[in-house]
């Protein structure tokens, strides 16, 4: 995993510093400096790294070994969560947050539970109430947020 | 400054006080969630208040997590937040002697002198500094930021490289979006969002928010969920105040101790009480009590975690360089609100500094009742399931990172960010140096490109004494601390031989 890491980050380093190659006239000094900085120390740091018998990682991931079941079941959590935003403007803000909590909390425990499908359901109609009424943050909506905005325009 | 006093003792604005002070107790009390987190995660909740109760509340949240993160520390012996540790080796074994009540007594009081004498030296000194730094034009700027990366680089005790290359990566996102001299893009890759640069909500979002959530997730899925906490008996007031008086003068050295290197950048709570707890063994008289059970140790470390929340504000207010990771979170919370971190801050409103370091105060004053009469309450949410803590943190930062400007690629960017800190930690590179060339990126650039477009050469800096004085003091530091990491080097070859 580190060695995957350290890979994509030279990788992205080297692609910046190629970006501050094509910018033109004294406005690349800096973001040349600045990339060509952070590569060659990168590039020495994780080299000297690599070399070292006894690495100390110190990331909030660090030491958290996932038997391979497991494992999935945190890809398959953190997918929700992408697949959230990506269903958002389509879902409407309601369906898609309470999906989203209810399937991720279903795979974190293992199971789905009903108190889990009805207390999520709960929080997001809450939730969409205040962001409504008090927040005042435009979500992205569909026809269950419109018919919430059409309840409460009528009851307000 | 009597109407800042007034406003911050106004009812509103004790109430966002309390809020944030027992949300960050919670916050803090729960292992794993820190006080970085919790301000980041609660930066777009304040959007709706005004920026001084907005201020007072992330106060609130900053203090209260600190203090919080001592609450399972000395039950559990599972420190709520990194800064926690210290009070977990005596405040646990305080507990096991049977003494859990005094143990959260002394914890919640000695936090709230540290706090307070912190209160006091933010609203003295933070507006001296604020005068000074008046006069300075761009040469003392990029002085001063140089000054804060190099303190950053040098202290943290990660390999160096790892540090530098940490304080780049931190430039490279600055510089994200429109070059502020020549109007060109940098780093956009494509992405016509990304011409505004990097949203700082969403980036610390994703820095100190998600990678939590995920171990949370992970934690949750092998099993481990709530911690059982049993019944713990109420404190008794006047039996913590006598020890505190006891150590009236230790608590006052330590709280000296944490303000000091709370304005340092880069020295943040995590590593305060080390300190103040290895001085207080040196001097005390009974030295073999420390690590064991020692209610001075305690006092020690509370009250200098405590102090080095005040003092990483001086210099976030005063020049906009933040003090620790928290306090470079808090400049999101600020840019948000339209305030701009620095001197200009004391002439432009006035009337939030005042209000602020008058709600400070309150809020350590807050932290100290809730602490001692409602602590042993608040250690029961500890039982709060893992899993539904970590969806509700993942919610919470999506939607953060969205309502800062409604914008679904914030959330975008929150997730890459998230992606950099995980993977920034498996290859063994500090997230703080990257957290504050990213704060201090764009005050950099653009003050140098104003300094080199002044400057005729060298002689110009012979005319900028203050700002040659920085660079000689940030030269003698890196001099200093080559010094001291080749003499480790050597001893560490010596040893080797041997």
């Amino acid at each position: 995993m580190r060695l995957v890491f350290a890979g994509i980050l030279v990788a992205v380093l080297a692609a910046i510093v190629w970006q501050s190659t094509e910018i033109r006239g004294s406005a690349a000094i800096y973001p040349m400096v600045v990339s060509i900085g952070a590569l060659v120390c990168s590039v020495a740091f994780l080299l000297a790294r690599l070399l070292a018998p006894a690495p100390q990682a110190e990331g909030p991931m660090i030491g958290l070994k996932l038997p391979a079941g497991k494992g999935l079941r945190l890809a398959a959590v953190a997918a929700v969560w992408l697949a959230y935003v990506v269903a958002l403007p389509y879902a409407g803000f309601m369906v898609a947050s309470w999906l989203a909590l209810f399937v991720s909390l279903a795979i974190t425990h293992g199971r789905p539970s009903l108190t889990e499908a009805f207390g999520t359901l709960a929080f997001v109609l809450v939730f969409a109430v205040l962001i409504k009424v008090v927040l005042y943050v435009p979500v992205p909506q569909a026809w269950p947020d419109h018919q919430l905005d059409m309840l409460l325009y009528d009851w307000l | 400054m009597w109407e800042g006093i007034a406003t911050a003792l106004s009812a509103l604005s004790l109430t966002f006080a309390v809020l944030g002070v027992v949300l960050g107790v919670i916050i803090g009390a729960i292992p794993g969630l820190t006080a970085t987190f919790g301000i980041a995660l609660l930066i777009p909740v304040t959007f709706l208040m005004a920026p001084e109760h907005g201020m007072i509340m992330l106060a609130g949240i900053y203090a209260g997590a600190i203090y919080g993160g001592s609450i399972s520390a000395i039950l559990l012996n599972i420190p709520g937040t990194p800064a926690s540790i210290v009070s977990g080796w005596e405040g646990h074994a305080l507990a096991r002697q049977g003494k859990a009540p005094l143990a959260l007594g002394i914890s919640a009081l000695a936090s709230g002198v540290g706090g307070i004498i912190s209160a006091i030296a933010l609203m003295f000194l933070t507006p001296t500094l604020a005068q000074l730094a008046l006069s300075f034009g761009a040469p003392e700027y990029v002085a001063l930021v140089v000054f804060s990366l190099v303190i950053a680089v040098v202290m943290l005790e990660t390999p160096i490289f790892a540090n530098i290359t940490g304080a780049f990566l931190g430039l490279i996102l600055a510089s994200v979006g429109v070059d502020p001299v020549n109007g060109t893009g940098r780093f956009i890759f494509g992405f016509y969002q990304l011409f505004s640069g990097l949203n700082v909500v969403a980036v610390l979002v994703g820095f100190f928010c998600l990678p939590q959530a995920i171990v949370l997730v992970a934690e949750a899925i092998t099993g481990v969920e709530s911690v059982a906490v049993g019944r713990v008996a109420a404190t008794k007031p006047r039996e913590v105040l006598s020890q505190l008086v006891k150590d009236r003068w230790l608590a006052l050295r330590a709280s000296v101790l944490g303000t000091g290197l709370g304005i340092l950048p880069a020295v943040g709570p995590e590593s305060t009480p080390l300190i103040a707890h290895t001085l207080e063994r040196r001097l005390s008289k009974e030295p073999e009590k420390f690590g064991k059970g020692s209610e001075s140790g305690l006092v020690a470390a509370e009250t200098s975690i405590s102090a080095n929340v005040g003092g990483s504000l001086i210099p976030l207010l005063a020049l906009g360089i933040p003090g620790s990771g928290a306090a470079a979170v808090f400049i999101g919370a600020l840019t948000l609100h339209g305030l701009r971190p620095g001197p200009l801050l004391f002439v432009e409103r006035p009337e939030v500094m005042y209000t602020f370091f008058a709600g400070f105060l309150a809020v350590n004053l807050l932290k100290t009742v809730i602490g001692l009469y409602g602590a042993r309450y608040l250690a029961r949410l500890l039982i709060l399931p893992r899993g539904v803590i970590a969806a509700f943190v993942i919610f919470f930062s999506i939607f953060g990172a969205y309502a800062v400007d409604t914008n679904l690629f914030n959330i975008w960017v929150m997730f890459a960010s998230a992606f950099l800190a995980i993977g920034l930690g498996a290859v063994g590179i500090p997230i703080l140096p990257v957290v504050l060339a990213f704060i201090l990126g764009g005050v950099l650039e653009r003050n140098m490109a104003i300094t080199l477009a002044r400057s005729d050469g060298f002689a110009y800096f012979l005319e900028r004494p203050l700002a040659l004085g920085i660079f000689a003091v940030t030269l003698m530091i890196v001099v200093l601390s080559t010094w001291r990491r080749l003499g480790r080097l050597r001893r560490h070859k010596d040893a080797a031989k041997a």
